[in-house]
């Protein structure tokens, strides 16, 4: 991962994004002026990586759904009072809706969500999680957390597999397909996930300890947090609030 | 329903999020590693599990687990599940870095439940195993209705709210199975969380 956001400490990234994140949800519901600068800063501060555009895209497509989910309620709700709508007059409730009331309350909600998801997806496009976990404890995030965390990351893929595994396992065994009738056997086969990782989870705590594991990942990259990493959250952060303020 | 940033207000989501973090170091203290390591693992036997989807009527579901999460892992289900909303929000984008502890909230209060009728122990352990993954799925989805309502977005998400009624039937079903599994094969599990 190169330029100049990622050569930065993973605090700096982190703390960045989530300043940025904040000032732009502050933006009042149904003001979008300040977008007039939120869209050029955020192209900039993506431009200070290299995430991929694809990937960036994908994430935003995957959140549409909610976020377009509550853009609509936001806008339907704006419009009701004005509207004469009520179940059974003939009238659509589509003509009824207010949309010179609604559509700007809609469209702030849509530019705040998207913005965000622009941002974190950002972030972990271009910092490992590793270093996401290291710069979270150094920030005062509780240690079962970050092991927690830690283990998942390590351990879902895996155990998603052999759940796979039980599954194809079982699909070849079955004559027919399973219908409603087959909670029991999925429930079965749910708590047959669970117990292997219960006993995987000692072996793995015994290797652990065995390699010398204190309680803390080890990373193996070390930075610090200097001149070059608080000027830079500053200004991202103070960016945005002018933005924020001024328009 | 992870709820993404920028749709609640930032008032709410620090005051989420602070009340969720003191959560989390109040309910995950005092823990050995060793214990760490198997709710890591739960978490993500758990995880991998709800990615798996069950059709339901003309759209699917994917499991929770919350009331799974609280009858295993009792109070310690709630940092378990910080943990997952948070590799959630990373890795996909589900939910938000600022809204991370308005979800925590939403779906931890299902599981703590889920840990609090489990550990009362009243009724026959089947029903009671039903009515933990029931509440597991009902508790968040009537939250985030609550929020959305009070925070100016109407009534349409108590709509919303009704029809996870369906999956949180199959959910306590499932769980209800997951638990007499447990029960016959290593009932120790079933213990862990008391």
């Amino acid at each position: 991962m190169n330029g100049l956001f990622a050569s930065l400490d993973a605090r700096a990234r982190l703390l960045a994004v989530v300043g940025a994140t904040a000032v732009v949800a502050s933006t009042p519901v149904g003001v979008l002026t300040p977008f007039v600068l939120y869209v050029p800063l955020t192209y900039l501060l993506l431009r200070t990586g290299q995430a991929s555009r694809e990937y960036l895209a994908w994430r935003c497509f995957a959140a549409a759904p909610f976020l377009l989910m509550a853009g609509l309620l936001l806008a339907v709700e704006a419009a009701w009072p004005t509207g004469n709508w009520a179940p059974g007059n003939g009238k659509a409730i589509w003509e009824a809706i207010n949309w010179d009331a609604g559509l700007p309350r809609a469209l702030s909600i849509l530019g705040k969500g998207f913005t965000a998801v622009l941002l974190l997806a950002f972030l972990m496009a271009t910092t490992e999680l590793a270093e996401l976990l290291w710069a979270m404890r150094r920030l005062g995030s509780p240690r079962p957390l970050n092991l927690i965390l830690g283990m998942m990351y390590r351990y879902t893929s895996l155990l998603s597999e052999e759940y796979a595994r039980m599954e194809r396992a079982r699909d070849c065994r079955m004559v027919r397909p399973l219908g409603w009738q087959g909670i029991g056997v999925h429930g079965h086969h749910m708590g047959s996930l669970l117990v292997r990782s219960w006993d995987r989870a000692d072996r793995v705590h015994a290797a652990m300890v065995s390699r010398g594991f204190t309680g803390e990942w080890p990373v193996s990259r070390s930075s610090a947090f200097g001149m070059r990493e608080t000027v830079f959250v500053l200004v991202c952060v103070a960016s945005f609030l002018a933005a924020r303020v001024l328009l | 329903m992870h709820i993404a940033d920028g749709i609640i207000p930032n008032v709410w989501c620090g005051a989420a999020h602070a009340a969720s973090w003191t959560a989390v170091y109040l309910l995950g203290r005092n823990v050995e590693t060793e214990e760490v390591v198997r709710l890591g693992m739960l978490a993500s036997a758990s995880f991998a599990i709800s990615l798996v989807h069950f059709p339901l009527g003309a759209t699917s579901v994917h499991l929770g687990l919350y009331g799974l999460a609280g009858i295993l892992a009792g109070r310690r289900a709630f940092p378990v599940i910080f943990a997952a909303l948070l590799l959630q929000t990373l890795l996909f984008q589900h939910g938000g870095l600022l809204s991370l502890g308005l979800n925590a909230i939403n779906m931890g209060a299902g599981a703590l439940l889920a840990a609090g009728l489990w550990r009362a122990g009243v009724g026959p352990e089947p029903a009671r195993a039903f009515l933990c993954g029931f509440v597991g799925v009902v508790t968040p989805a009537l939250l985030i209705a609550a929020e959305f309502w009070l925070t100016g977005y109407g009534k349409g998400f108590l709509f919303m709210a009704a029809l996870y009624l369906g999956a949180a039937a199959l959910e306590g079903a499932l769980t209800a199975a997951v638990v007499a599994f447990l029960r016959r094969t290593r009932p120790e599990l079933l213990m862990a969380g008391a």
